[in-house]
């Protein structure tokens, strides 16, 4: 049996040294940096805190961040289930080579995908002269923004949905199709419940990047204070100025956001797995 | 009527799983479509069904073509080996939910239900996840799903394959009595030769996409077409050109009557039967199943010499592929 015991299951010394190993990592690294961030905010009270948020340039970006957090968010989420509906369940010439863009993301820098937009849109760029002689600025306006906002958060939807989409099978939707199902009604009835955790992580996910994007959309942004800045930016802007508490009022703005997605999925899967919530109960006895 | 397949083929790339497969099941029957992993009874049923394009030949379904038709307008019941449960709904929604897409209204929808429950013995389930239920339980849930739509064909693919003896023992006793009740046209498919004779009372021999033989169970054990089916169906010694079963194989005391002798290597006994293998004086090895009482009778044990009669046994036409 000894070989199938867990790593950390060994001698007390081991797993203490496992435990102070695993916790002093997090706390070091994540834990102790987010409090400071904290505690730096509220030092001199909320007050201060509450007015460096209040401030026009603050709240034009935490609007401009929440409008491109919903504008790319579910585009993402949908063009995610999408794709990851037809890497799993089609086959199709160019297949590998989908698969491979989708991570592209992942892999680019993001201040290459700045410069990138920038090369397509900017004003000599290709169709970039185009659109500005038609009234749409893209480069150094929200439009570029939501683009970048777009490019860099594209993985994750399709990553966390294709492999349940893979384990789940198809024998299910095949026999809701024998059943009568169209395949929009298979699609609603039978797919999406099962997937639906994975969504919500996946969205979570594409949320937090679309947070927390600074480098691609600061590129594209021209960091117009008041105009095209957005949260992340602004924190630069703010620590740069040596305001450090309306840079760190802004990072617990954020935080806030990305917590309160978290809260969201949670309770969405929460809801869509009740199924699966009963099942657990169940099996216990 | 019934199902009516006419030279269908199917191929996957270069490999052919169908090859122009011509078939006639009749209305109301129980049929099993039996065969190796491979054979194409799968695909031959997914084909009916219309979750698979063939790409020949003609599928007919109560006397109307079907080929071109989706799977949701050919009023098929279909039962999938790991049971394609919808995890997320419980028993009763599983079982309403063809009748939920046809839009009908939430009391026949209830009634309909309860009354499939009652038919497959799971009458008090009907709040259930299919995760509380065992692998048996499971299948029925299936079956009655598959039921609830009224289908015109049933279609049952390896439906007992992922559970354990004893079960599948039951499930095809009920089975049986379920399609007397029910008098649905069905098509169950099978790798287990003893589930088909037990169930079907037709029987279709599968092998490399084609159909070897159809015939009452047995019909298929007694006069099989092939070397194949001859093996597939039972049991089978092949010596040269002649195949024999073992309980054909005549024993005698040696030196009365002609056939050849031989010595006995081992007996193993059965129970009421007896096995009994042994060496031919041109050094053939031979099985024979006899009566425990025929051991007794010619004192059969390790290194007694009899006497074979191998009359019973049979040749076919070009022997070349045995199974």
């Amino acid at each position: 049996m000894a070989e199938r015991r867990a790593v950390g299951d060994g001698s007390p010394p081991i797993r203490y040294a496992l435990r102070v190993a695993a916790l002093g990592y997090l706390g070091l690294l994540v834990a102790l940096p987010v409090g400071l961030v904290l505690f730096r905010a509220f030092e001199g009270g909320v007050g201060p805190a509450w007015e460096a948020l209040t401030r026009p340039a603050a709240l034009h970006a935490l609007r401009l961040t929440a409008t491109i957090a919903l504008i790319a968010v579910p585009l993402n989420a949908a063009f995610g289930v999408l794709v990851a509906l037809a890497l799993a369940r089609h086959e199709f010439r160019g297949k590998a080579a989908v698969s491979a863009l989708i991570d592209l993301p992942l892999g680019v820098s993001p201040v290459v995908v700045g410069l990138a937009l920038i090369i397509v849109y900017g004003r000599t760029g290709w169709f970039g002269g185009w659109l500005l002689d038609h009234g749409v600025r893209v480069i150094f306006a929200t439009p570029g923004m939501i683009l970048a906002t777009l490019f860099v958060s594209i993985p994750f939807v399709a990553r966390e949905v294709v492999p349940v989409l893979r384990e789940i099978g198809t024998e299910q939707e095949e026999a809701a199709s024998t059943l009568g199902a169209s395949d929009w009604q298979t699609f609603r009835l039978v797919t999406l419940p099962a997937i639906r955790p994975a969504i919500a992580f996946g969205v979570v996910l594409t949320t937090a990047r679309a947070l927390g994007e600074y480098g691609a959309v600061s590129i594209v942004s021209g960091k117009l204070s008041g105009r095209t800045e957005t949260l992340t930016l602004h924190v630069e802007e703010r620590f740069q100025a040596f305001d450090l508490v309306g840079a760190y009022a802004a990072s617990v703005a954020l935080a806030a956001m990305a917590l309160a997605t978290l809260g969201a999925m949670h309770l969405m899967r929460r809801r869509g797995g009740a199924g699966a919530g009963a099942d657990a109960s169940g099996n216990g006895g | 009527m019934g199902i009516v397949l006419i030279g269908v083929g199917k191929r996957y790339g270069a490999v052919g799983a169908l090859e122009n497969v011509s078939l006639t099941i009749e209305d109301g029957s129980l049929t099993a479509l039996l065969g190796p992993s491979g054979s194409g009874k799968s695909t031959l049923l997914r084909v009916i069904a219309g979750l698979e394009r063939p790409d020949a030949g003609e599928v007919r379904i109560a006397g109307r073509d079907v080929t071109a038709l989706p799977p949701q307008r050919r009023g098929v019941g279909f039962v999938f080996q790991h049971y394609a449960a919808f995890k997320h709904m419980t028993v009763r929604d599983n079982v309403g939910f063809g009748l939920r897409i046809r839009g009908r209204p939430k009391a026949e929808i209830r009634a309909r239900v309860a009354e499939l429950l009652a038919l497959v013995q799971l009458e008090g389930m009907a709040g259930r996840y299919p995760s509380q239920l065992s692998g048996g339980q499971r299948q029925r849930m299936a079956l009655a799903r598959a039921l609830a739509i009224e289908p015109r064909v049933l279609l049952l693919d390896e439906p007992f394959g992922a559970l354990d003896a004893r079960v599948r023992e039951e499930l095809r006793e009920w089975l049986r009595r379920l399609h007397e009740r029910t008098a649905v046209t069905t098509v169950l498919v099978t790798h287990d030769q003893e589930e088909a004779m037990e169930v079907a009372s037709t029987i279709v021999v599968m092998h490399h996409g084609r159909v070897e033989q159809l015939g009452a169970p047995v019909e298929v054990y007694q006069t099989p077409s092939s070397p194949f089916v001859m093996g597939f169906v039972g049991r089978v010694n092949r010596l040269g050109e002649t195949f024999i079963r073992p309980h054909e194989v005549g024993l005698r005391t040696a030196g009365a009557g002609d056939g050849p002798g031989a010595e006995v290597e081992r007996v193993v006994h059965l129970g009421a039967e007896a096995r009994v293998e042994l060496t031919l004086d041109d050094g053939r090895g031979l099985w024979a199943q006899v009566p425990a009482a025929e051991v007794e009778r010619l004192a059969l044990r390790q290194g007694t010499r009899v006497g074979v009669d191998l009359s019973r046994g049979r040749a076919f036409a070009g022997t070349a592929g045995g199974g």
